[in-house]
């Protein structure tokens, strides 16, 4: 495999490549001679990408061959860096401009140590050449700019050599700018991997809780034996009961001069997974004369839950009670009218206990819908005209 | 006496019969003037009836969510949908010819919508409007009934989500399209005719 690729990306620095390679003797002729034994044993779909990088030397071609580049450059490291290293060294040594012909033999190794200059990769940390380290500076610079390398060529040079150099070393590359960025966004995705955004643990933030209320303090004290616990969170008051004096209190409630809780603004059922007590049925309750409000939850077990009927007390309690039922199987004592409200009484389940399928028995319930439509009479019959 | 629906229908125009000059232009009649002693106009049944029931569809009112709103406004006078005669909605199945779908179609609604159906007088046609009703949309869930095709046979399905205003016209204009192919003996005779 890592010949394999050392072969693709010389194919794909081609066009410039063959007038850079006689700079380098030894190491060249060394890559050359392995990339040849690989050539055979190319995947075909890199093969392929390689192919369209060197017939187009433009940067979408270049693109798109980054995937498999990246598959195989994370092989190929292992073999090349060896005859690469020595051929860069001498390249730096020799030539002013650093990493453009190394990366002509040697594509994986310069390529890896260029692309951060030429492309993004602003995260090279392990690598400890001045080159990278300028060009981890110069990097933000590229990610924006098109026409990378040439611009974080100078860079590099400023690090090592005179300026008086670079100017003259970069006209000369500029022709050859284009498929050494091919070759340098191969590793790239390797060296740089994403970074996500850190996510703190959420901070839990309690509940402001208060002393409850007086007149909560009150009632509590009153029906002590089915009260279960009274608190103040986000200032609002809470009594929760045991379901069995529940209706007694909520009498309590509405009918002590003190309270006048009259009005009831909601009624609703509650299922909970894990938590004991998995039924709750919850009154919201306003009280006009004294403009006050307070929240009861009846806890209820989870098997046939079943409390008293408040609807004698507030009217509006009797289809919301409805409501719960319909949806969550709690049964209301005393109630006249207990039906399903929402869903046609023909209904198996409550569909809001947790326990209920999310897609319900639908397949069951289009049965059922069809036996029900084969009974409904047919009303419109029309008869076949005579014509004679 | 009756061929296969090809009944030439040869009728006197008293006077100027307005609607008559646009069915001549549209090629759906020949007119033959002053051959005869008044003017005749010649047509085939199938075409004359087609174009009576194409150009005064009837809906009924029946809009069951949001996409309701949608066919409103098509009734309303900025899309105006009496310009194509469909613009008349009944209150009752029994004076429509065309049900609009306008909406999710649960399991509760969904009897409703049988029983309307099948109040209504053939010949009637069915638009479904919507993702809804068309195969229930975001609601895959126990509630409702995955498209209105498996209680009542849809002629028309206009997808969006709501569909606008000109989509839904726009299947107003396929299920004219639809009706100017029928025939009259093929639906009351389908095997005399054959299968078109």
């Amino acid at each position: 495999m890592a010949e394999t690729h050392d072969k693709e990306a010389g194919a794909s620095v081609e066009p410039d490549g063959p007038t850079e390679l006689p700079q380098e003797p030894s190491a060249g002729s060394n890559s050359a001679s392995q990339e040849e034994v690989g050539g055979e044993s190319l995947d075909t779909n890199s093969a392929s990408a390689s192919e369209m990088a060197g017939g187009m030397s433009a940067i979408k071609g270049e693109e798109e061959v980054t995937p498999e580049g990246e598959q195989t450059g994370s092989a190929g490291n292992e073999s090349v860096p060896v005859e690469a290293k020595p051929g860069e060294e001498a390249s730096t040594k020799e030539t002013v401009a650093p990493e453009e012909p190394p990366k002509a033999q040697a594509q994986e190794k310069s390529a890896e140590e260029a692309s951060p200059k030429g492309t993004v990769a602003p995260e090279e940390p392990p690598k400890a050449l001045p080159q990278e380290k300028s060009a981890e500076e110069a990097s933000p610079k590229g990610t924006i700019a098109p026409e990378e390398p040439p611009k974080a060529l100078p860079q590099e040079k400023s690090a090592e050599a005179e300026p008086g150099e670079e100017v003259v070393v970069l006209e000369e590359r500029k022709p050859s700018a284009k498929p050494p960025v091919s070759a340098s966004k191969m590793p790239r995705k390797t060296a740089a991997p994403r970074k996500r955004p850190v996510r703190r643990p959420k901070k839990v933030v309690k509940a402001p809780e208060k002393e409850p209320s007086g007149f909560v303090r009150d009632v509590a004290a009153a029906h002590s034996e089915i009260v279960a616990d009274v608190y103040n969170r986000y200032g609002e008051d809470t009594i929760v009961v045991r379901s069995g004096g529940y209706h007694s209190l909520c009498r309590h409630l509405r009918d002590q001069a003190a309270l006048r809780f009259d009005y009831l603004s909601l009624l609703t059922g509650a299922h909970y997974v894990g938590t004991e007590p998995r039924c709750e049925v919850v009154l919201e309750l306003y009280s006009t004369p004294y403009n006050r409000r307070v929240r009861v939850k009846v806890l209820l077990p989870a098997e046939a839950p079943s409390v008293d009927s408040v609807a004698d007390l507030w009217p509006t309690a009797g289809w919301q009670e409805r409501e719960a039922y319909d949806m969550l199987g709690i049964h209301f004592h005393g109630h006249s009218d207990l039906r399903r409200i929402l869903l046609p009484q023909y209904w198996e389940g409550h569909p809001l206990r947790k326990d209920y399928p999310w897609r319900g028995f639908r397949e069951r319930s289009e049965e059922i819908l069809q036996e029900r439509l084969a009974k409904i009479p047919l009303e419109t019959e029309t008869k076949p005209y005579s014509f004679d | 006496m009756w061929h296969n629906g090809d009944l030439l229908a040869c009728f006197v125009a008293f006077g100027r019969v307005p609607r008559l000059d646009n069915l001549a232009s549209e090629g759906a009649v020949g007119l033959l003037d002053r051959q005869f002693n008044e003017n005749y106009l010649t047509t085939r049944a199938d075409k004359l009836i087609n174009w009576a029931r194409k150009s005064s569809l009837w809906p009924m009112t029946f809009g069951i969510a949001c996409c309701a709103i949608e066919m409103m406004a098509v009734g309303a006078p900025r899309f105006d949908l009496d310009r194509f005669g469909a613009g008349v909605f009944r209150a009752t199945p029994r004076q429509s010819d065309v049900m609009i779908v306008a909406g999710t179609v649960n399991f509760k609604i969904a009897e409703v919508v049988k029983r309307l159906y099948d109040q209504m007088p053939e010949p009637k046609w069915v638009i479904s409007m919507g993702a809804c009703s068309n195969a229930g949309g975001p609601f895959n869930n126990y509630a409702v009934l995955q498209g209105v095709d498996k209680i009542i046979p849809v002629d028309i399905y206009i997808p969006g989500c709501p569909p606008t205003p000109e989509a839904l016209m726009e299947g107003i204009f396929a299920l004219q399209k639809l009706i100017e192919k029928d025939s009259v003996a093929r639906q009351k005779y389908p095997e005399l005719v054959g299968q078109a």
